[in-house]
């Protein structure tokens, strides 16, 4: 039995059930992990980061001003953040401040880790609008790019092998003739 | 072969993380005196020692106050024998109807060993202002509710205020926060 060259082994092995279904499901995740990081790399959001603390410093007289109906500078109305970050809310006034679930005595610093993605709108004392909007967002993460390759790819693959087998349908004589040199060649072996 | 599993614990392992508002660095917790349901004194300060779970509320609350006592009172289950270094103390915001015999029978009805405390106006409004606490009586009618902030503090046994929670925080999420801070940490 002689030495056959590479594609035409290929092409053998192709032409086997259990080929084709293999070579489906090598296209099919291919493909499916191809287009996913496509579609990552078109919807990335610029505010994914790695988890950080982020910083909100409340300057003093922030009370002051808000009695008076003014913003505190340098107090954004909304922020966004991804799972894992930690909120770190700095008070730097003299009377106790409140955002949500944060409280911090004057002078102090307190901090909240965020881990469930939701947006929340939060009572804030430090703001004249009284409340403040915490976007929360999940990352995009090797567990979420393997979640899509595994909800995505076997669908694929199996679509791809249903057309291929529709498509370019298995000769019954070449298909058994394959299996038989396989048969023969394991016997060999 | 045990170096090599402590090694990749020391490696891995990850600083704890609380579910609260965690104060950084802590800060030493207002200190006060009131008076509590048997009419004995109470100071804050007398308790270090024993972590200190603060509330304010009042007895005829009709919902988020009885929710977050059975809520202290699950905590308190949850850490089993470490609960005896935990104290829940209640802090009324009506003093008005919230005598001490009034707190007596109220808080027996959740455990015994919570504390109840009141005093006069003048004296509750100084440890509301100290802890940011809002508190008003919007119609002054019988049956009168009072609005009121609802937050669960944390004063750890050297007398430092570490966390606060909202009230919707899972009890085990509390008890779990206690159990690190009792290690000392």
């Amino acid at each position: 039995m002689g030495f056959s060259p590479l594609p035409t082994r290929m092409k053998q092995f192709a032409n086997t059930i259990w080929g084709r279904i293999v070579l489906a499901f090598v296209i099919g995740f291919t493909l499916t992990w191809a287009m996913s990081e496509v579609a990552f790399l078109i919807l990335k959001d610029s505010s994914d980061h790695v988890p950080q603390r982020v910083e909100l410093a409340i300057p003093a007289g922030a009370a002051e001003r808000v009695a008076a109906g003014e913003a505190p500078p340098s107090i954004p109305a909304d922020m966004v953040f991804v799972v894992g970050d930690t909120l770190v809310v700095k008070n730097e006034d003299s009377v106790s401040h409140q955002l949500g679930p944060v409280w911090v005595p004057p002078g102090a610093t307190a901090s909240l880790a965020l881990d469930q993605a939701n947006n929340y709108a939060y009572a804030c004392t430090f703001l004249p609008s009284q409340y403040m909007g915490l976007d929360v967002r999940s990352r995009v993460t090797t567990k979420t790019r393997l979640q899509a390759l595994l909800l995505a790819g076997p669908p694929m693959a199996a679509l791809i092998a249903i057309y291929s087998f529709v498509i370019f349908p298995l000769r019954p004589s070449q298909a058994a003739g394959n299996t038989a040199a396989q048969l023969q060649k394991s016997l060999e072996s | 072969m045990l170096a090599t599993v402590w090694a990749a614990a020391v490696v891995f392992a990850r600083p704890y993380t609380f579910h609260g508002s965690l104060i950084e660095p802590p800060a030493p917790a207002p200190d006060f005196a009131l008076s509590d349901q048997n009419g004995n004194p109470f100071r804050l300060s007398d308790q270090n020692g024993s972590i200190v779970l603060m509330f304010f509320g009042y007895t005829t609350c009709p919902d988020v106050c009885p929710a977050t006592l059975a809520q202290l009172k699950q905590v308190r289950a949850d850490l089993g024998r470490d609960a005896d270094a935990v104290r829940v103390v209640l802090v009324t915001v009506d003093p008005g109807r919230d005598t001490a015999e009034q707190l007596r029978d109220y808080l027996s009805g959740f455990d015994p060993a919570f504390i109840g405390l009141t005093g006069s106006f003048e004296q509750l409004d100084i440890v509301y202002r100290s802890y940011g606490v809002y508190q008003a009586i919007p119609q002054l009618r019988p049956g009168y509710t009072v609005e009121h902030t609802d937050r669960i503090y944390v004063i750890d046994a050297k007398g430092n205020l570490r966390l606060t929670y909202t009230t919707d925080t899972a009890s085990g999420e509390i008890a779990g926060d206690v159990r690190e801070l009792l290690k000392g940490n």
